[in-house]
């Protein structure tokens, strides 16, 4: 004996916005702090790439330049031990002159050029071509010339300063002795400034060249400028001493491409990131204002369908009453996805004399006017039923009080008398459904005549059916969404709730039985409410 | 989705024709025309049901507000879905059930 329901529970709205209007103010910074460790990495990633290749190239300059000064060496030294040889083979001094004077002087690599004796005694010139010899001063130039080997290595001198600085290379070529030498200084660029041609390769490149490995002003053989930042140092051999160049760059060598990518990468990250970041705000704020929205409307159609349900709820009795010897099932179920809910409604009244009326009705139309309604004829049936009456007078006097609804609405009513002892059932019905009776021998519907619903006539007088049922029977009523389908006739569905009233019959109380056919012939989705009471007179 | 369809096969008597579903939901949309027949200076009223494939109470009520105007109305070509739902209700008194359309 309950009044359950199948009700959704409706959203509520507060708990909606509570739930999801905070903690979006978070995604524009994330996006934003996404975006701006993306560009940082980006820009990092290719300032070190572009570093890295500006290294590699620069090791790369650096030793080719000094692998082409290393192959100057034979530029040097060829012409040399040419003469040498020339004045050696012919005994002349003046074929060394004649041998070597187109290579000394401002076209050729040399500025002087001479051949010493240095054994036996100090080393004294024999014959000197271009300008005077400076020598490593004092001792040095004997030291110098005694640590001449024979065997053609070119000796190479420390750097000679001066106003114009020089550096002397010596030789004693192959097989010719060891007495005599070739001695040949060239000059380095004044003040050892080093002046690299706009055309040349290594334009951008920076250097300072040493000879020998210690990098100081005395070893310094020349140097484009000072050197800044990161430097590229390789060494070469040059005759019996090597060259240590040093490079660094004043351009990036992997082009200008390569060198405003970071900037490039920051610049269109910070747009990118900057560009989500409005995006993002823009879609959040977006999506908020909709979910308001939404909120309310939720908010909203859930206190508009929460009113006309609570009204109604209240219209049906909270409990069924108790009268001895009978047991009731009641159900209501409201339709689902409308905002309005339906016009059914059930009733059941003592009558005082130990018997009760039951009621079923459906009032035509939805929402909050279809529930006023069913309220007024649920308490008008109530107030004809303490007056006595039996099913048709009541309908009657209903049928009087409402007269003709010029809208068009109308309420069908189904009106019971259950006699509890005399196992008689008295009905009359107003335009609804025949009730269901349920005995041993199966279930049947009643045949009982209707007439019009309340509110189509001015006047009605429906007629009235009794007949007498068994012990334990039960009758059933219900309202058309129970039965009703869209393509098919009420026939169709009328059969379908006898048959299962039919074999549910006896599985239990009259209440459970009424859950079973709720259960079993409530449509999916179906937006028609269904009230069903049924009324068993106990064994 | 439901609509209406008037015709005056002879003066002063109409010819009302509901086809398509007529139910809670259709019935708004039909509103305005409903209101409009309810004013036609009909002497007499016929409802063609036979394009009406379903009708709940509240198709029911606009025939019955149709006849609270106009008086008990002829109604021809239902269907027996249709017919069972006139039947039931009792309002076989003044949607009087004929066959077919003529």
């Amino acid at each position: 004996m309950t009044a359950t329901a199948n009700a959704t529970a409706t959203p509520s709205g507060p708990e909606l916005a509570g739930r999801r209007g905070r903690g979006t103010h978070w995604l524009p910074l994330l996006v934003l702090l996404i975006g701006g460790l993306l560009t940082a990495a980006l820009t990092w990633a290719a300032a070190t790439a572009n570093t890295n290749t500006d290294r590699r190239l620069l090791g790369l300059q650096v030793r080719q330049a000094a692998s082409a000064l290393s192959s100057a060496l034979p530029t040097i030294q060829t012409p040399l031990t040419a003469a040498f040889d020339v004045a050696s083979v012919t005994h002349d001094r003046n074929k060394f002159q004649q041998f070597i004077t187109p290579d000394v002087g401002p076209a050729g690599p040399f500025v002087s050029a001479s051949l010493w004796q240095v054994v036996p005694g100090p080393p004294k010139p024999l014959i000197v071509v271009g300008a005077q010899p400076r020598l490593p001063s004092g001792e040095n130039a004997t030291t110098f010339f005694r640590s001449v080997r024979p065997g053609g290595k070119l000796t190479v001198s420390a750097t000679l300063s001066g106003p114009s600085p020089r550096i002397g290379y010596a030789e004693i070529p192959a097989g010719q002795g060891d007495t005599v030498l070739v001695y040949a200084e060239s000059l380095l660029p004044p003040d050892k400034k080093a002046v690299v041609p706009k055309s040349s390769a290594f334009s951008d490149l920076d250097f300072a060249l040493y000879l020998g490995r210690t990098q100081a002003r005395s070893t310094l053989v020349e140097r484009t400028g000072p050197l800044s930042g990161y430097r590229a140092m390789t060494v070469v051999p040059f005759g019996d001493r090597s060259l240590t160049l040093i490079g660094t760059t004043t351009a990036s060598l992997g082009g200008g491409l390569s060198a405003t990518l970071p900037l490039i990468a920051a610049l269109l990250g910070a747009a990118l990131t900057g560009s989500a970041v409005l995006t993002t705000e823009y879609l959040v704020r977006r999506r908020r204002l909709a979910e308001g929205v939404a909120t309310e409307n939720a908010s909203l159609y859930a206190e508009e369908r929460t009113i006309s349900e609570t009204l109604q709820r209240s219209l049906l009795p909270e409990r069924m009453p108790t009268v001895g010897g009978l047991a009731f099932g009641v159900r209501y179920v409201p339709g689902v996805g409308g905002i309005e809910v339906g016009g059914d409604w059930y009733d059941v009244i003592p009558t005082g004399d130990g018997n009760a009326l039951f009621v079923i009705g459906d009032v035509s139309g939805r929402g909050l006017h279809a529930a006023t309604n069913m309220g007024y004829l649920r308490h008008a049936i109530r107030a004809y039923a303490a007056l006595g009456g039996g099913p048709a007078v009541i309908l009657a006097q209903l049928g009087d009080l409402m007269g003709r609804d010029e809208s068009g609405h109308f309420a069908t009513v189904l009106c019971g008398h259950v006699d509890v002892d005399r196992h008689l059932l008295t009905v009359a019905c107003a335009g609804h459904f025949a009730p269901l009776v349920i005995d041993r021998d199966g279930a049947r519907y009643l045949d009982v005549a209707a007439g019009p619903p309340i509110g189509v006539l001015p006047r009605t007088n429906p007629p009235e059916t009794t007949v007498t049922v068994t012990a334990g029977a039960s009758v059933l009523a219900f309202t058309d969404g129970l039965i009703e389908r869209r393509d098919e006739s009420l026939d169709v569905g009328l059969d379908r709730l006898r048959q299962a009233a039919a074999s549910g019959a006896g599985a239990g109380d009259i209440d459970h039985l009424v859950g079973q056919l709720v259960t079993a012939l409530t449509p999916e989705g179906s937006d028609d409410d269904i009230a069903i009471l049924g009324v068993q007179w106990q064994a | 989705m439901a609509s209406v369809n008037i015709s005056e096969p002879e003066p002063g008597r109409f010819v009302v024709g509901f086809s398509g579903e007529l139910d809670i939901v259709s019935v708004e949309g039909i509103e305005a025309q409903v209101e409009d027949l309810l004013v036609l200076p009909a002497t007499r009223v016929d409802l063609d049901l036979t394009d009406l494939a379903f009708m709940d109470s509240s198709g029911l009520a606009v025939l019955v507000r149709i006849a609270n105007q106009f008086g008990p109305l002829r109604v021809v070509g239902a269907r027996p879905l249709v017919r069972r739902v006139i039947e039931v209700t009792g309002l076989t008194e003044i949607l009087q059930l004929h066959g077919e359309a003529p």
